[in-house]
């Protein structure tokens, strides 16, 4: 039975912040303790996969950008097979440059659930299936650099920011939404490294891919704090001979990890679309940014007091707190910083370090939000970082005030404490599951509507190849209603361009006389009918809150 | 290393707390000096999107009643204390007018066009607002 835990009533460093030490926690510990932490675990890692699992059997379905998510998955390991991420909206700005996000890691990941689950169930089951994993992996490396008072302080961050988002942050395949507990983890392991476990590089290499890959606000989050992770690895393996032959290992599957995730990516840059030249380009030429004083103030929003994840409403990210609240998110990071001073002195470096990887995660999401463009600045997407910072400074603020009353509190108020916290945030982070429904996802009052325009297609017009072309509809039915009517065996091409899509559902790539045949959807029949088009379903939706709204189908067979 | 004396050791543990609250000094310094076109973007693309998302219709491309009704659901009071100057009173003659729009709106008969119920005026005005927000933010 092996526990690294701080000696009771003692303020002398432990194990744990020796200068040299990267020793870690197991998940050998006092049989009392063991069923707690095993509980939490096993509980933490289903709720994800549970919430998904809910959403779908009631009727969850891919829309918009999640559908095209699921689209390009599908096409891994066809000739189809997706290179870089899903489109940005790079090209919608003055001088606009076309581009995509930079990879194609979601897809890749989304295969094998999208394969076997199919389309409608796949990408969010399998995205539950990946939030479950980064869950486990996060209270897993919690754990190891501080046994159950990590334990216990990271599942409250998880269950803070599952409860204050809702519980489709759970299970939502859209790629900018992906990456919010991923970044948890990013933060975890780059302290891990930090603090010099080099055996969690190839972890960190992985998780920093992801976050990069599937958003360009993750790229741009990722970049410094990846700059950071090299220069400390640098002095350390430069200073330490032998941590460098212990590293060595390390750094070898790192470089394995790295090389496996970016290669789509370069392929594309050698012999495809070139997107990261484009992405190059835009970073150069792009529209200015909200500015410093803007990332500021996110900061300041993030933190509070309330934190941005306490705080009600869809816009408040970008609420303006008042000078009082400034001094005060201000002086929290402060106290941290003079936490993190007072105990680096006393030799320890585990607090030290963590502040200083929040610091650094700081500087580089103030940097991002003021390259933020300002047409952007009200899409809460593009700044999930904020919950998740939140969370994190004031989680450390605790552990902060745990370390220095714990030599002063009772045995067995020490020994008790942690495993009551943590067993009431999970309780907490329980009830997310129960507000799982598709009233609180987003477009869920589109996913019965997809599937009743799908039906009346499939019910009046047989499978092959259509050009499809919506008037007067969202584009998020559009999508949505591809990839229900892909599962059909229809092939649909339409005038999204390639990049959307791939080729093979452009319709630019089809000759204009090609022999295939339309299917041409309307949301009001005030114009006569298509050229050569006939009316062949009609179909009645009225989703709960929307307005009723009938579409009308028109089918031309091909010539 | 050595160990620090006592006062240095006060001074390195206040640093960082000096450190914040120089950022929350430029923070509130910074306020003071913008020149509101920032705040104007955000303000203006909230008041727009909250309506949007409100409003929230499946399909259609807008008609001329859908945009009266963007209009009328606009949060107009979002805007009024982050626009710069030159478009203040074209923000204040909106705030001005949009109640009433709503009340009619409210009492506009199943099927009738609300068009009639804006003014070239209030046109002119939210067309401001929008030629301003592509110029500076776009």
């Amino acid at each position: 039975m092996r526990l690294h835990e701080e000696p009771t009533g003692s303020s002398t460093p432990s194990s744990e912040d020796r200068p040299r030490a990267a020793r870690h926690h197991r998940l050998r510990v006092p049989a009392s303790d063991r069923w707690v932490i095993w509980a939490i675990l096993i509980v933490f890692t289903a709720i994800p996969l549970v919430s998904a699992m809910r959403v779908s059997a009631q009727g969850w379905r891919p829309t918009g950008d999640v559908a095209t998510i699921t689209l390009r998955s599908s096409d891994v390991g066809t000739a189809d097979t997706p290179l870089i991420g899903q489109p940005t909206t790079t090209g919608a700005y003055a001088g606009g440059v076309e581009s995509s996000h930079p990879g194609p890691i979601e897809n890749y990941l989304l295969f094998v659930p999208v394969t076997v689950l199919g389309p409608i169930v796949g990408p969010v089951v399998g995205t539950g299936l990946l939030m479950s994993v980064t869950w486990g992996l996060i209270l897993w490396l919690a754990h190891r650099r501080g046994g159950i008072v990590l334990l216990a302080l990271f599942a409250a961050v998880l269950a803070a920011v599952a409860v204050g988002l809702g519980s489709q942050s759970l299970h939502d395949p859209l790629n900018s939404e992906i990456s919010l507990y991923p970044y948890v983890l990013l933060v975890l392991a780059t302290w891990s490294v930090v603090l010099g476990d080099t055996r969690i590089l190839p972890l960190l290499v992985g998780v920093a891919s992801f976050l990069a890959q599937v958003h360009v606000s993750g790229a741009r989050l990722v970049l410094p704090i990846g700059l950071f992770v090299g220069a400390v690895l640098a002095i350390q393996l430069r200073h330490h001979p032998r941590r460098r032959r212990r590293a060595k290992r390390s750094l070898g599957w790192a470089a394995v990890v790295a090389a496996v995730l970016w290669l789509p990516v370069l392929i594309d840059q050698v012999s495809g679309s070139g997107n990261l030249t484009s992405l190059r380009r835009f970073v150069q030429t792009g529209p200015r940014g909200l500015g410093a004083l803007a990332g500021l103030e996110h900061l300041v929003t993030a933190i509070g007091p309330p934190p941005v994840l306490a705080r009600p409403g869809w816009l408040s990210f970008i609420q303006v707190l008042g000078p009082v609240q400034v001094v005060l998110a201000f002086a929290v990071l402060g106290l941290l910083g003079g936490f993190a001073v007072d105990r680096s002195l006393r030799g320890e470096r585990r607090f030290p370090t963590l502040v200083l990887t929040l610091g650094v995660f700081a500087v580089s999401a103030v940097a991002y939000t003021a390259s933020v463009p300002s047409t952007g600045a009200v899409r809460a997407d593009a700044f999930r970082w904020m919950w998740v910072f939140g969370a994190l400074v004031w989680v450390t603020l605790v552990w902060a005030i745990w370390l220095e009353v714990k030599p002063r509190l009772a045995r067995k108020a020490v020994r008790v404490a942690p495993p009551a916290v943590a067993v009431i945030v999970t309780v907490v982070a329980m009830s997310s599951v129960i507000w799982t429904g598709l009233g609180h996802e987003r477009q869920g009052p589109l996913m019965p509507v997809i599937a009743k325009v799908s039906a009346a297609v499939r019910g009046s017009t047989p499978p092959g190849e259509y050009r499809l072309v919506m008037d007067g509809s969202l584009w998020e039915l559009e999508t949505g209603l591809i990839v229900d009517l892909e599962d059909h065996g229809f092939h649909l091409r339409n005038d999204r361009g390639s990049r959307t899509m791939g080729e093979h559902r452009s319709i630019d790539e089809v000759p204009v006389d090609a022999p295939i045949g339309e299917i041409h959807i309307r949301a009001s029949d005030v114009e006569p009918p298509p050229a050569g088009a006939s009316l062949a379903a009609t179909a009645d939706v009225d989703p709960p809150g929307w307005p009723t709204q009938r579409y009308w189908v028109y089918v031309r067979s091909a010539p | 290393m050595t160990e620090p004396s006592p006062r240095r050791r006060r001074l390195l543990v206040a640093a960082p707390m000096a450190v914040a609250l120089t950022c929350a000094a430029l923070v509130l310094v910074g306020r003071g000096q913008a020149d509101g076109s920032d705040d104007f973007c955000t303000a203006y693309q909230a008041a727009v999107a909250e309506t949007i998302q409100d409003s929230g219709p499946i399909a259609g491309s807008p008609t001329p009643d859908d945009v009266v009704r963007l209009l009328a659901g606009m949060d107009i009071a979002r805007l009024e204390s982050a626009t710069p100057p030159d478009l203040r009173a074209a923000v204040d003659r909106l705030a001005q007018g949009l109640p009433k729009l709503r009340i009619d709106l409210e009492d506009l008969p199943e099927g009738e066009s609300a068009i009639a119920l804006v003014s070239p005026d209030m046109i002119a005005d939210a067309s401001a607002l929008g030629d301003a927000y592509g110029k500076r933010c776009g």
